[in-house]
């Protein structure tokens, strides 16, 4: 199939997840009602924020997992790895607890982003080889020391505080700041799609492996870093906005690959919108099926993610 | 076009002592040299020093008398191509076009075609190295001896001036090699090519110059007549070998 039919298609269905995100929610709105005295209806205008910050985040996390999987050559390498799930939740964990929230609502969001960039910069300065392989496990290895800190945080913190803390672990694009936390997100979002759509192929001939990208022409040290701090800047952005959200940076890119093989300048932009509709309409799910109090967008993602992909990977099995 | 070692001595990282130890030699257009030696000798660490991948611990490594680090990723590869032993399979599947595409080093275009000129020159590789049925399969369903084509068809697609090929024929059958061998005596007038080989055959037939390598150094070194002969390469593999005419074609096998 085409490139830009391929496009098309994931534009569309994620223009669709995206008008359904408006359209449905805990509330019923009619149509009518969505501008009154010229005014747009407040819920609605909270929709169209959180449906726009799903967006964003889902597009985010599925670009980090294509890279992370294309530069580690490895189908279960997820936007988390390189310790940042662990650093943004200790960071989280340590605001919410030591009593940091109270300084503003950005509070909690900086110490997870600051956490997860510690927890980053930790693995690479770790690391002395730096090859792809030894960051991943240096990744595991901060990450896993990461997260075991921020039990030893939760076990001794209050439960009141350690209510916050799994909430904002299980993810959620419900308060997401459209100014301070949505707009720098898309324009990181924006500047990752267009250095990786101009070096597409340089992720192409590292999937080979770094001695075959040097052999045709790529600094593969230097890109195999650039991309991995990039990936994780991606994530780490996404889950200080929105928390820990699982499945989408792992699902998402492995589908896409799947179905459509070929150049990442191919794959780019359809997995970005998958990701974008795959979060969009896990979101609405949340809200739907539970209005009263909404599941958690990352519960969503995994209840959902995990059997299409058990599904997709047995069928293509079969196929093959 | 040349590519030059000098000296080069190179420890992996936590051995006791060097790998390679004083290597100098030369590779330039008109000529196809081979180096030979036991696996694990290091022939193909010494590939991955000429084409810049590793730094030796000393000594040099120059092309066209610039060092080859000193030249960006872009410029070395339009002079120097390798072609690698063992390439991983990547996580997507591209087909063998995309594949040999990729050598043309459009890898910054934003649009990611080709012009027409590389297109051009990317159906000749193609057909030179029989792979134009083959052109739309994706590399996954290949076998090994075909999947090597498809990387030394990447290599040679953006016509480099200098070839390092690290075992070019050990999946091929006999009528790959053949044909390998027929393209690699085409192209020797203008590309400077080195072979690392296991097969002595394949030097025999093939290449001008033959480099023996054994304990971190060069054991011997000059045409293949004088080079391969069971009195030079006993010592190096510890077995015997018999040197016999087969035709009016010198051939020689290990007893």
């Amino acid at each position: 199939m085409k490139t830009a039919r391929i496009i098309l298609i994931y534009l569309a269905a994620a223009i669709a997840a995206a008008v359904c995100g408006v359209l449905f929610g805990a509330a019923r709105i009619p149509l009518s009602e969505f501008v009154q005295d010229g005014a747009l209806n407040p819920i609605v205008e909270l929709r169209i924020v959180r449906t726009a910050a799903a967006a964003v985040v889902g597009a985010s996390l599925a670009v980090s997992g294509l890279v992370f999987q294309a530069v580690l050559r490895n189908s279960l390498a997820e936007p988390y790895l390189l310790g940042v799930s662990g650093g943004a939740g200790l960071g989280a964990a340590g605001a919410i607890i030591l009593g940091f929230s109270a300084w503003g609502f950005m509070s909690v969001p900086l110490f997870a982003l600051l956490g997860a960039v510690v927890a980053n910069l930790l693995v690479f300065a770790a690391v002395r080889r730096r090859s792809a392989e030894e960051l991943l496990l240096g990744g595991v290895m901060i990450g896993t020391l990461a997260s075991s800190l921020l039990m030893v945080v939760i076990t001794f913190s209050h439960s009141h505080d350690m209510a916050g803390v799994i909430w904002w672990m299980l993810g959620s694009v419900q308060n997401v700041d459209p100014a301070r936390q949505l707009a720098p997100a898309s324009i990181l979002l924006a500047a990752a799609l267009v250095f990786l759509f101009v070096r597409a192929g340089d992720v192409d001939l590292l999937t080979f492996g770094p001695e075959y990208a040097w052999n045709h022409g790529v600094n593969a040290r230097t890109m195999t870093v650039v991309l991995l701090a990039l990936a994780s800047l991606l994530a780490a952005v996404t889950v200080s906005m929105a928390g820990i959200i699982g499945f989408c940076g792992l699902v998402v890119p492995h589908i896409v690959r799947r179905l459509h093989g070929g150049s990442h300048r191919k794959i780019l932009i359809p997995a970005a919108l998958a990701g974008a509709a795959f979060l969009m309409l896990a979101d609405i799910l949340g809200r739907v099926v539970s209005p009263v109090r909404e599941l958690p967008v990352g519960m969503v993602t995994a209840a959902v993610g995990c059997p299409v992909f058990l599904w997709l990977l047995n069928r293509s099995r079969a196929g093959s | 076009m040349k590519l030059t070692a000098e000296q080069l001595v190179y420890t992996h990282p936590g051995a006791r002592g060097p790998l390679l130890n004083g290597i100098s030699l030369e590779i330039a257009p008109g000529r196809i040299s081979a180096l030979l030696g036991r696996n694990g000798s290091g022939k193909s660490t010494l590939v991955r020093l000429l084409s810049g991948y590793l730094k030796p611990d000393s000594g040099s490594v120059t092309l066209d008398g610039r060092p080859v680090s000193a030249w960006t990723p872009t410029e070395r590869v339009r002079r120097l191509a390798v072609v690698q032993q063992h390439v991983p399979v990547p996580l997507t599947d591209y087909s063998v076009r995309e594949t040999v595409a990729m050598g043309l080093g459009g890898v910054s275009r934003l649009s990611g075609a080709l012009s027409p000129a590389q297109s051009e020159r990317l159906e000749r590789t193609l057909e030179l190295l029989d792979l134009a049925a083959l052109a739309d399969r994706p590399c996954g369903t290949l076998s090994g001896g075909e999947r090597q084509r498809v990387f030394t068809a990447a290599a040679l697609v953006r016509s480099p001036g200098l070839l390092l090929l690290d075992e070019p024929t050990s999946a091929a059958d006999p009528a790959v090699t053949g044909k390998i061998v027929s393209l690699l005596r085409t192209l020797a007038p203008e590309v400077g090519i080195l072979i690392v080989t296991h097969d002595l055959q394949l030097a025999l037939d093939c290449a001008g110059y033959v480099m023996l390598l054994h304990v971190g150094r060069i054991a011997a070194a000059g045409k293949p007549a004088d080079v391969l002969t069971p009195e030079t390469l006993e010592p190096v593999y510890g077995c015997s070998f018999r040197r016999f005419d087969c035709g009016g074609r010198p051939a020689i096998l290990p007893e």
